[in-house]
């Protein structure tokens, strides 16, 4: 039975399938039943280590996903436009630099389209490396003054955030089946939630109570002592982006396939000529379609314009206090993850045209509450409103951008 | 397109929050989405709604 157990064990290694191990057995002189009770064993062992394997894997995922979850809290947008500010930055300059980063995300996320085949597991991770590292620069410019050194390492930030957050997505899904993830990662976005908006409380209580002047701290040890003085945002930016270098570090451990894609990149330019020209094509054809991408666009720079500001007016008009703007922006988050399934029921009874006008409307009310009627009350309402109206706006104008035809044989049909 | 627009706009949003305030430019903001984004959509409305029942 021994030398049974090794000659499977050689065989196996040596890349031979079960059929064919079995069947040079039995010619071996082998008794049948013997060889099947040694096969199910090597099967069975092997299914183990396989459990074992996407067990470990699921852990990392989940381990990744949490310091994920608790970096978003710490390094919350508005809390980097209000440390931008502190910076010394003028308002020019903060929204100069936040309109550099959509452009930026864009411009980023159209390379990533085109060299997606080029990336992999430990790219992912050094990006999310790369975003770690640029909270800590931005929290040192901070302290030394430096807005224009903060801004760049704002726009880097940007970059890494987007490779890092839209090629995870894909991995995640191609690589952990939905029915195969855990208790807590197949509800993470419930529980990521829930961390995030601590994360962001935390955050908030640390700032205010440290705050932008610094507090003196003495350390006594071993009979000497040493007075420092303490920064909250040094240390909210410190936690966020320990929190990424690690979900970047494990991720670059994690084992598992990125989706290929199949068509080869070899004779496309940077950018795609005939694509643009289709795409042109189809955008001039259509009244309809070409206004809904100019009212797009125009949305586009009134939200980068807005969230710009938003996070500094609360801080500034609610006695500089970074647990004000928390609690509002927390309103925001919980209100954009229920907004989709309104959005969607609504769409189902009035149909997805008429919600881009409601959207519109909704959205409108944030912006002209912070101006008519600045209290913490009415700007909360305000926020929780704002938001839902724009995640009606992009959920109704995706349905109906996905619907219009494709190509310019399909667009004078359709004309 | 997207971007170009987004390039061409945010400085002038980013100058007038310097030169007037920012609750100056949040009245801005809601005035043109108020009335620029939402006639448009409902524009976009109304021409669909032809072009499925002419």
């Amino acid at each position: 039975m021994e030398s049974l157990f090794n000659r499977v064990t050689d065989g196996l290694k040596a890349g031979k399938s079960m059929d064919d191990l079995r069947y040079e057995l039995l010619n071996q002189g082998f008794l049948a039943d013997d060889v099947d009770e040694v096969l199910a064993k090597f099967t069975l062992s092997n299914l183990e280590a396989r459990r074992r394997e996407e067990k470990k894997r699921e852990r990392k995922f989940l381990f990744k996903e949490l310091f994920d979850r608790i970096g978003y809290g710490f390094g919350a947008a508005q809390f980097v436009n209000i440390l931008f500010w502190l910076s010394g930055a003028s308002l020019f300059f903060v929204g100069m630099f936040n309109g550099l980063r959509v452009i930026f995300g864009i411009v980023a996320t159209h390379l990533l389209d085109r060299y997606k085949n080029r990336t992999s597991n430990k790219f992912i991770g050094r990006c999310g490396i790369l975003l770690g590292f640029s909270f800590l620069l931005m929290a040192m410019f901070t302290v030394i003054h430096q807005p224009w050194l903060f801004g760049l390492a704002l726009l880097v930030g940007a970059v890494a955030a987007v490779c890092y957050g839209n090629l995870y997505q894909e991995l995640f899904s191609h690589s952990v089946k939905r029915e195969k993830r855990g208790a807590i990662l197949s509800r993470i976005s419930y529980v990521g939630l829930l961390i995030t908006g601590l994360s962001l409380l935390l955050a908030a209580y640390i700032m205010d109570r440290f705050p932008e002047t610094g507090v003196p701290v003495t350390i006594n040890f071993l009979g000497m002592s040493a007075t420092l003085r303490a920064f909250g945002y040094l240390i909210a930016f410190e936690i966020c982006a320990i929190a990424f270098i690690l979900a970047g570090y494990v991720l670059t451990f994690i084992k598992g396939s990125y989706p290929v894609e199949e068509e080869p990149l070899k004779g496309k330019g940077l950018l795609n000529m005939p694509q643009l020209a289709n795409g042109f094509h189809v955008l001039m054809s259509h009244k309809f379609i070409f206004l809904t991408a100019m009212s797009s666009s125009l949305i586009t720079v009134v939200q980068t314009l807005a969230n710009s500001y938003y996070g500094l007016f609360i801080f500034s008009e609610f006695g500089r206090s970074f647990v004000n703007v928390a609690w509002i922006f927390l309103i925001a988050l919980v209100t954009s993850f229920v907004s989709p399934v309104i959005t969607r029921i609504n769409a189902r009874q009035y149909g997805t045209l008429p919600l881009l006008v409601f959207g519109a409307l909704l959205m409108s009310i944030m912006p002209l509450t912070y101006y008519v009627n600045p209290t913490f009350l009415a700007i909360s309402i305000a926020t929780m409103v704002g938001v839902m109206g724009s995640v009606i706006v992009g959920v109704a104008s995706s349905i109906f951008l996905n619907r219009i035809p494709k190509g310019p044989a399909s667009s004078q049909q359709a004309t | 397109m997207t971007s170009l627009f987004v390039l061409a706009m945010v400085p002038a949003g980013a100058f007038a929050a310097q030169k007037y305030g920012i609750g100056q430019l949040f009245l801005g903001l809601g005035i043109v989405l108020a009335f620029v984004v939402m006639p448009m959509f409902f524009i976009v409305v109304l021409l669909n709604y032809k072009k499925e029942n002419v």
